[in-house]
C-alpha cells in the first residue's frame, strides 16, 4: 500500500511539478556548480586582498622569527612592567573569540531563524581568534621552546608544574 | 681475502700457462681465485648472490615488521634529544702545588690608582684571576676586605678584548726586540746618541709614581743620563695639597687621618668617604664611630662644606652648599675667627660650627679636598694645629710620592722644552696625555711632531698611542711584578696572578731598556730592589721557611685576619720575601710620622688668593673626576660605564650638573622622565659650554641636581673619548634603532686650563635647543610619604626607640596570625641554618662597591645604554637614593642598598608556573635557572622589584677572554631566564662543604657574601639567624631594625637598620 502511494506521489511529482528542469541532468548541474570554481576567472580584487594579507602575514612571521631568535626584549617590556603588548594581545584575541561565541549564543537564545550563516562565520572567527590567542602565551615566554613544561606530563626529571600559580 | 694461503697456485699456474681456455677470450678477472676458478671462489660467489634465497613474502610477518618499523620511526624521535658533542676532561698531568680544581686560591697583590695602592687578595681559579677582594692583613686597613669600585672592575680590564696585544710601530705590529733595538740604537749611537749627550733630549712622562722599585730604577736611569728629565703628570693629582702643605709648613708633607678618634669632622670640600687616598680606611673608621648599638649612644658629627654634592656631603649631619669662591672665607673663619659673609646660611652658623670644633679639641678633624686651592689646605693645617689635632687625629709624614712635584708645573716644563725643540726622545709611561692634559698644555700631534722618537706604554691603543711612533702594550697589574704603596706608605709587592695574556710589558721592563742590563726580568728588578732594602729592614715576625724559592707567586690562605706575630730571630731574605708575598705587605714600611710646625708667616700668602666673584652672566665651572670613569682611563670598562653614579644614577654619560634655579636661568628644563615612558629615559636639554676661547665640541646635557649651588656648573672628566675601544668610544648615532643611543659623553678636558684645573670662572653657556636622552636607573628620588627608608636624628631616635620596638613586635604578631600555614621550623627541620642579612643604613655611604662586587662575583652582564634606558639593567643589588626636604635645600640623599629580600612568604614563589623559584630549607629563595621558562610572573609579583630578566642574550658567549673571567661557581644565564640575588649561595655551599669535611657547624663570619666583603663601612652583615650569638642576629634585635615594606607580610630575611643623623642642636637649617 505504501509502495503504491509512494509510486503515485513519485510519478505525480514528476508529471506536474518538476523540481528540476528536464534539460538538466546530474552531469550538467555538476558542471554548472563547479564552473564557479573551475572556469570563472579569479577576480583581481581577490589577488589584491590576498597580497595584502600575505604581506601582513609575512610581517608577522618576520616578527615571530625575530622574537624567537633574539629574545623577548622585542616586546618592549621591562622590569617593573614585565607584561606588555604580549599578554595584552593575548587578552585582545581572547576577547574577540568571546565575541564570536556571544553572537552565536545570543542569536540562539533569541531564536532567530536567520542565524545559521552568521553563526557559522562568527564561530569560525572565534576558532581562529583562539588559535591566535594561543600563540601569545608561547611568544611571551623567555624560553618558548620549553613551553611544554607548563603541562603536567610525566618526565624523567620527576617534576610537575607548580599548580598554585594562577597561570596554571 | 688478505692472506693467500687458500689460493691454489697450482691451479692457477696451469690455467695461465696451460693455454686451455675454458672461457671466452678477453675475459677479465678481479682476483686470483676467480682466475683459478677455484672452488673457494665458487663458494664466495654463491654466498654473495644466493640463488637459493627465498623471497620474503610472508604477509603476516611483513605486516608485523612494518608495524615495528613504523613504531621505531616514531619512537626514534624521543631519543633524538640534543646529543652533546664529546668533550674531553683532562686532569692535570703535573698539578700546580696547593691547587684543588674548583676551589680558588687567593694571592695578595695591590692595585695602584693615582699612586695610591689598594691592598688586595685576588681569587685565582685554575690559574686565572676571577675576583678581587681586599686584604684584611694589610696594616693600612686591618681586618677589612673592602675595596673600591676601581679595584673590583679591574678584573674586567684584565680580560678586556680591546686591550692592545702587540707592540705597534706607526700602527703596525713589531716585536719587542725591534723596539729595544731602536732605543738601544738611539742610546748608543756614536757622537749623537743619548749616552754621548748624557741624556740631553731624553724625557720621561709618567703618572704619579710611588712604587719604590720603579722610582729606584728611574733614579738610576737619571743618574746614567744626567741631562734627562723625569716629568710626572696626571689629570687628577694632588698638586694643591702639596702646595698647601708647603705654604703652611715650608715643606711638602703627606697627611693621614685617624677617624676612629674623631668626634667632630669638618670637611672643606673633601670627599674623604669615596674619592680620596685612604678612603677605605677613613670610611671604616668613620662608620665605626657612627654605630649606635646598645649602650653606646654617641655618634660623631660630620660637617661638610662643599660645592658639588658628593657622597660625603650626602652623609653629612650638616651640609652647606657654597660657591667655590666662598670657601676661602669660610676656611679662614674656621682657622681664625673672621666674620664670614656667604651666600648661604653658613655665615650664620659658622660660629656654632667653630664652637663645636673647639669643644672637641684633639678629637676633631678639619680636612680639605684635593681639588681645593692650596690656601684652603694651608688653612686646614692651621685649623688642625689650633684645635690640637696634630698627633691625635691628624698625622704628617714624608710624601708618599717618590718624587713629589707640582705635576702641572712639571708638565709645563715638558711642554716648554718640546716647544723649544729640546726633546728628542719622549717615553710616556701610562696615562693618556693627548687626551687628558689641560687644553693649553695639550700634547697633541702638532706639539709632539717636534719630538723625533715617541713611545707610549699603555693598556690600550688610545689617543696618545695614535700619535706616538711606538706603542707598547702594558701588562695589567694582575699580570705584573712590581710594588706599590698604600695611603699610609705601607709597601706591597704586586705579584701577578696570570702570565701576561698578550705581549704586555711592565714599566720596569721599559725602564730597564735604558740600563745596560736591558733584558732584566721584572721579577728580578723588584726582588733585587727589596733585597737591597732588606739589609736595612729588620723583620720582627716569625719566619716561614720554604725549601725552594721559585719565581712563582705565593698563595695566601683564605682571607682571615692574621694571628699576632711572635718575635723571632731575623729571617733570611728568601723567607722574608716569601712571607711578604704571602701576607701582601712589607712590614714596617709605613711612612713614619714626623712633626712639622706652621711657618710663622704662613698667613701672608693667603692675601694673594684670588676670590673675585665671577662676571655676571657667566658661570663657574667645577671639574671633578668622574665617580665611575675617574679621569677617563676606565672608559672602556663596561661595568664602570654602567654603574649608576651615586647621586644622579646616570649611566653611560656625563652631564653638566646645575641647580634648579640655574637651569631655569639657562632656559633648560629639568630631566623629563615622562616623555617617552619606555623605562627610565630622561630627556634633557643640551647646552654649548665655552670657556675662554675654547668650547666643548659635543653638546652638553644639563642635569638638575638638588644641592648644587646656583650659577655653578659641575662637569665630570673622562668622557668624550675618541679612541677607547668598543665600549668607551663616543658613539654619535643620531637616530635610535633598536635601543642604540648616543653615548660616551662630552670631553670636559676641552675647556680645562692648567692655571685653573679644578675651578674656573667665566664659562659661557648657550642653549642649543637640542635634546638628549640620558639613561638613569632611578627616576624618583622621593619616597612620597611611604615607609621605605627610615631615618631620624639621634635624639629623636632615643626618644622613640622603645615605641619603635613595640610597633615592630605588634606588626610581626599581627601579620603572623594572618597565615593559615604553619611556619617551617628552621631550627629542627633542614640543616639547622637559617640565613639572614642586615643592612645598616646608618653606615651605607652609597659608594656602589656592592653593586660592582656582585657583578664580578655572579657573572652579571652589562646591557648597554639603550637597554638601561628601557629599565633593563641587570644589577642584582641596587642602591636607591632618597632626598629629604625641598629641592633647593635638600637633605641627603640617603642611600639604601636593595638586594633580594629572600622573603619568608615570598610573593614570587607561588606564582611561578614551573616551580623555578623555590624556598630552600635554609631560608633562601633559590632561583633555578634551568627550569625557568620566562613567564616573568615572579618579577611582576615582587614588591621590591629586585628580580632581573634576561630579555636578550646579554651575556657575551663569544669573546674568549670573558670565559676566563667568569666565576666558575656561578652559572652564566642565557636569554629568557630570570635571575636575582642568591645570597651568594655558591659561597654558602662552599663554606658548608668545608664545614662538613671538618665535621663542625659553619662559624659566624665564615660566609661572607660579595657585597658584604667589599663594603668599606661594613654596612652589610650576613649570617645564621638561628644562632642568637651571631652578628646578624644581634643586629636584627636592635630597635633600629625594620623590614622594607614589612606591612605586606613578606617577612623578608634582609632587614634594615634605620639611619641616624647627629645634627648640632644649635644649628637649625
Amino acid at each position: 500500500m505504501d509502495e503504491q502511494r509512494h509510486d503515485e506521489l513519485h510519478s505525480s511529482v514528476h508529471a506536474t511539478h518538476p523540481v528540476v528542469g528536464t534539460e538538466l541532468t546530474f552531469g550538467s548541474v555538476t558542471d554548472k556548480i563547479s564552473a564557479i570554481v573551475l572556469k570563472r576567472k579569479t577576480p583581481i580584487g581577490w589577488f589584491i586582498g590576498f597580497a595584502i594579507s600575505f604581506a601582513l602575514f609575512q610581517l608577522m612571521m618576520l616578527a615571530m622569527v625575530k622574537l624567537f631568535f633574539v629574545g623577548i626584549g622585542e616586546w618592549g617590556v621591562n622590569v617593573p612592567v614585565a607584561w606588555g603588548m604580549d599578554i595584552l594581545n593575548f587578552v585582545w584575541w581572547i576577547g574577540i573569540g568571546h565575541a564570536g561565541t556571544l553572537i552565536s549564543a545570543i542569536l540562539l537564545l533569541l531564536r532567530q531563524k536567520w542565524r545559521t550563516s552568521i553563526n557559522r562565520f562568527a564561530e569560525a572567527m572565534t576558532l581562529f581568534a583562539v588559535a591566535q590567542a594561543g600563540m601569545y602565551p608561547i611568544m611571551h615566554l623567555g624560553r618558548p621552546w620549553l613551553a611544554y613544561w607548563l603541562f603536567p606530563y610525566p618526565n624523567t626529571m620527576g617534576i610537575w608544574p607548580q599548580f598554585r600559580s594562577p597561570l596554571m | 681475502m688478505t692472506n693467500d694461503r687458500h689460493i691454489n697456485f697450482k691451479l692457477l699456474r696451469d690455467r695461465i700457462l696451460g693455454g686451455q681456455d675454458a672461457r671466452a677470450p678477453k675475459e677479465y678477472w678481479r682476483n686470483l681465485d676467480e682466475l683459478a676458478d677455484s672452488p673457494v671462489f665458487e663458494e664466495f660467489v654463491r654466498r654473495e648472490f644466493p640463488h637459493a634465497a627465498e623471497e620474503w613474502n610472508n604477509p603476516v610477518e611483513r605486516r608485523t615488521f612494518l608495524k615495528i618499523m613504523g613504531a621505531s620511526l616514531a619512537l626514534a624521535g624521543l631519543s633524538g634529544c640534543v646529543i652533546q658533542p664529546p668533550e674531553k676532561v683532562i686532569p692535570y698531568v703535573k698539578q700546580p702545588e696547593e691547587e684543588v680544581p674548583g676551589k680558588g686560591l687567593f694571592f695578595a697583590t695591590a692595585y695602584s690608582l693615582g699612586g695610591i695602592a689598594t691592598p688586595l687578595l685576588v681569587r685565582s681559579n685554575e690559574g686565572r684571576p676571577t675576583k678581587v677582594e681586599g686584604n684584611p692583613d694589610h696594616p693600612s686597613n686591618p681586618g677589612a676586605t673592602a675595596t673600591d669600585i676601581f679595584s673590583q672592575a679591574s678584573i674586567l680590564g684584565l680580560y678586556d678584548p680591546d686591550r692592545s696585544q702587540t707592540p705597534l710601530y706607526r700602527g703596525e705590529t713589531r716585536p719587542w726586540t725591534t723596539f729595544v733595538a731602536e732605543i738601544r740604537g738611539a742610546i748608543e749611537k756614536e757622537n749623537d746618541g743619548l749616552k754621548a749627550k748624557k741624556g740631553a733630549g731624553l724625557r720621561f712622562l709618567t703618572e704619579t709614581i710611588t712604587s719604590p722599585s720603579l722610582a729606584a730604577q728611574m733614579k738610576q736611569v737619571l743618574t746614567d743620563f744626567p741631562e734627562a728629565k723625569w716629568h710626572q703628570y696626571e689629570p687628577v693629582n694632588r698638586d694643591n695639597a702639596h702646595a698647601g702643605a708647603i705654604m703652611a709648613f715650608g715643606q711638602d708633607v703627606h697627611t693621614t687621618y685617624d677617624f676612629s678618634k674623631a668626634d667632630r669632622i669638618l670637611s672643606l670640600g673633601a670627599d674623604f668617604l669615596n674619592g680620596y687616598p685612604g678612603n677605605l680606611r677613613y670610611a671604616r673608621d668613620y662608620a665605626a664611630r657612627r654605630r649606635v648599638d646598645g649602650n653606646k649612644a654617641e655618634m660623631n658629627r660630620l660637617y661638610v662644606v662643599e660645592s658639588t654634592p658628593t657622597i660625603t656631603g650626602a652623609n653629612a649631619d650638616h651640609r652647606f652648599a657654597i660657591k667655590p669662591g666662598e670657601m676661602l672665607a669660610i676656611a679662614q673663619g674656621v682657622a681664625g675667627a673672621a666674620q664670614v659673609q656667604a651666600s648661604t646660611d653658613i655665615g650664620k652658623w659658622l660660629p656654632a660650627l667653630a664652637k663645636d670644633l673647639q669643644l672637641n679639641k684633639g678629637a676633631s678633624i678639619v680636612i680639605a679636598g684635593n681639588e681645593q686651592p692650596p690656601e684652603i689646605h694651608a688653612l686646614a693645617h692651621a685649623a688642625n694645629n689650633a684645635l690640637g689635632n696634630v698627633g691625635k687625629t691628624v698625622f704628617y709624614s714624608d710624601p708618599i710620592e717618590a718624587n713629589s712635584v707640582d705635576q702641572t708645573q712639571s708638565l709645563r716644563e715638558l711642554v716648554t722644552d718640546i716647544d723649544a725643540g729640546k726633546v728628542e726622545v719622549l717615553i710616556i709611561i701610562g696615562g693618556n696625555p693627548a687626551y687628558s692634559t689641560p687644553v693649553d698644555l695639550r700634547l697633541d700631534f702638532n706639539r709632539l711632531e717636534k719630538v723625533k722618537l715617541r713611545a707610549h706604554l699603555n693598556l690600550y691603543n688610545n689617543e696618545t698611542s695614535e700619535i706616538c711612533h711606538w706603542h707598547i702594550p702594558m701588562a695589567h697589574y694582575l699580570e705584573s711584578w712590581g710594588d706599590a704603596r698604600a695611603f699610609d706608605g705601607t709597601a706591597t709587592i704586586v705579584q701577578p696572578l696570570i702570565a701576561p695574556l698578550y705581549e704586555g710589558k711592565t714599566a720596569h721592563e721599559l725602564l730597564a731598556v735604558f740600563s745596560d742590563n736591558y733584558d732584566q726580568k721584572p721579577y728580578d728588578i723588584v726582588r733585587n730592589y727589596w733585597s737591597g732594602q732588606k739589609s736595612g729592614v729588620r723583620s720582627q715576625e716569625s719566619g716561614v721557611s720554604k725549601n725552594n724559592s721559585s719565581s712563582a707567586p705565593v698563595a695566601s690562605a683564605s682571607p682571615t685576619p692574621a694571628t699576632s706575630p711572635t718575635p723571632a730571630a731575623p729571617m733570611d731574605f728568601d723567607s722574608w720575601w716569601r712571607k711578604c708575598l704571602h701576607d701582601g705587605f712589607i712590614p714596617n714600611t709605613a711612612l713614619p710620622t714626623k712633626t712639622v710646625s706652621l711657618k710663622s708667616d704662613w698667613a701672608s700668602s693667603l692675601n694673594s688668593a684670588d676670590s673675585r666673584p665671577p662676571a655676571p652672566g657667566s658661570y663657574e665651572v667645577i671639574f671633578l673626576p668622574d665617580p665611575s670613569i675617574y679621569d677617563g682611563r676606565f672608559a672602556n670598562n663596561g661595568w664602570l660605564q654602567e654603574l649608576p653614579k651615586p647621586l644622579t644614577k646616570i649611566t653611560w654619560d656625563n652631564v653638566a650638573l646645575v641647580s634648579p634655579a640655574t637651569a631655569k636661568k639657562m632656559g633648560c628644563l629639568p630631566p623629563n622622565y615622562e616623555e617617552r615612558q619606555r623605562g627610565r629615559e630622561a630627556i634633557v636639554d643640551t647646552i654649548k659650554l665655552s670657556h675662554r676661547d675654547r668650547s666643548i665640541t659635543q653638546e652638553v646635557p644639563v642635569w638638575v641636581l638638588p644641592g648644587q649651588p646656583d650659577d655653578v656648573i659641575t662637569i665630570h672628566l673622562g668622557y668624550g673619548r675618541l679612541k677607547a675601544g668598543r665600549v668607551g668610544t663616543q658613539y654619535q648615532y643620531q637616530t635610535d634603532p633598536d635601543g642604540a643611543l648616543p653615548h660616551g659623553g662630552f670631553n670636559a678636558y676641552d675647556i680645562r686650563f692648567s692655571d685653573a684645573p679644578w675651578v674656573s670662572s667665566g664659562a659661557v653657556v648657550s642653549k642649543t635647543g637640542g635634546r638628549f636622552v640620558v639613561a638613569s636607573t632611578q627616576t624618583h628620588f622621593t619616597m612620597d610619604g611611604r615607609d621605605i627608608l627610615r631615618e631620624s636624628s639621634l635624639e629623636e631616635f632615643e626618644h622613640e626607640k622603645n615605641q619603635l620596638a613595640q610597633e615592630r613586635q605588634t606588626q610581626e604578631k599581627e601579620l603572623h596570625e594572618l597565615s593559615l600555614y604553619q611556619d617551617f621550623d628552621y631550627k629542627n627541620q633542614g640543616n639547622g641554618y637559617a640565613w639572614g642579612m642586615s643592612i645598616d643604613l646608618n653606615s651605607c655611604i652609597g659608594c656602589n662597591g656592592c653593586m660592582i662586587a656582585c657583578q664580578s662575583e655572579n657573572n652579571i652582564p652589562i646591557v648597554g645604554k639603550g637597554q638601561v634606558a628601557r629599565s633593563r639593567e641587570m644589577h642584582w643589588i641596587r642602591i636607591d637614593a632618597y632626598y629629604k626636604g625641598d629641592e633647593t635645600k635638600p637633605e641627603g640623599p640617603f642611600f639604601q642598598p636593595v638586594p633580594c629580600m629572600h622573603c619568608e612568604n615570598a610573593p614570587c614563589e607561588p606564582v611561578c608556573p614551573v616551580h623555578a623559584t623555590v624556598h630552600s630549607s635554609e631560608g633562601l629563595n633559590d632561583m633555578v635557572y634551568n627550569r625557568c621558562v620566562g613567564t616573568k610572573y615572579c618579577s611582576n609579583n615582587c614588591p621590591y622589584k629586585v628580580r632581573r630578566f634576561n630579555f636578550f642574550l646579554y651575556q657575551d658567549w663569544d669573546t674568549p677572554t670573558y670565559q676566563l673571567m667568569r666565576n666558575p661557581d656561578v652559572s652564566v644565564r642565557s636569554r629568557g631566564v630570570m635571575e636575582k640575588c642568591t645570597y651568594c649561595v655558591q659561597r654558602i655551599q662552599a663554606a658548608k662543604i668545608q664545614s662538613e669535611i671538618e665535621g663542625r657547624p659553619v662559624r659566624d663570619g665564615e660566609i661572607v657574601t660579595a657585597c658584604q666583603s667589599v663594603c668599606p663601612t661594613e654596612a652589610i652583615v650576613f649570617g645564621n639567624i638561628n644562632d642568637p650569638n651571631s652578628k646578624v642576629s644581634k643586629l636584627k634585635a636592635r630597635e633600629r631594625d625594620y623590614s622594607l615594606l614589612g606591612e605586606l607580610n613578606t617577612r623578608p630575611r634582609t632587614t634594615y637598620l634605620q639611619a641616624l643623623r647627629n645634627p648640632n642642636p644649635e644649628i637649625k637649617s
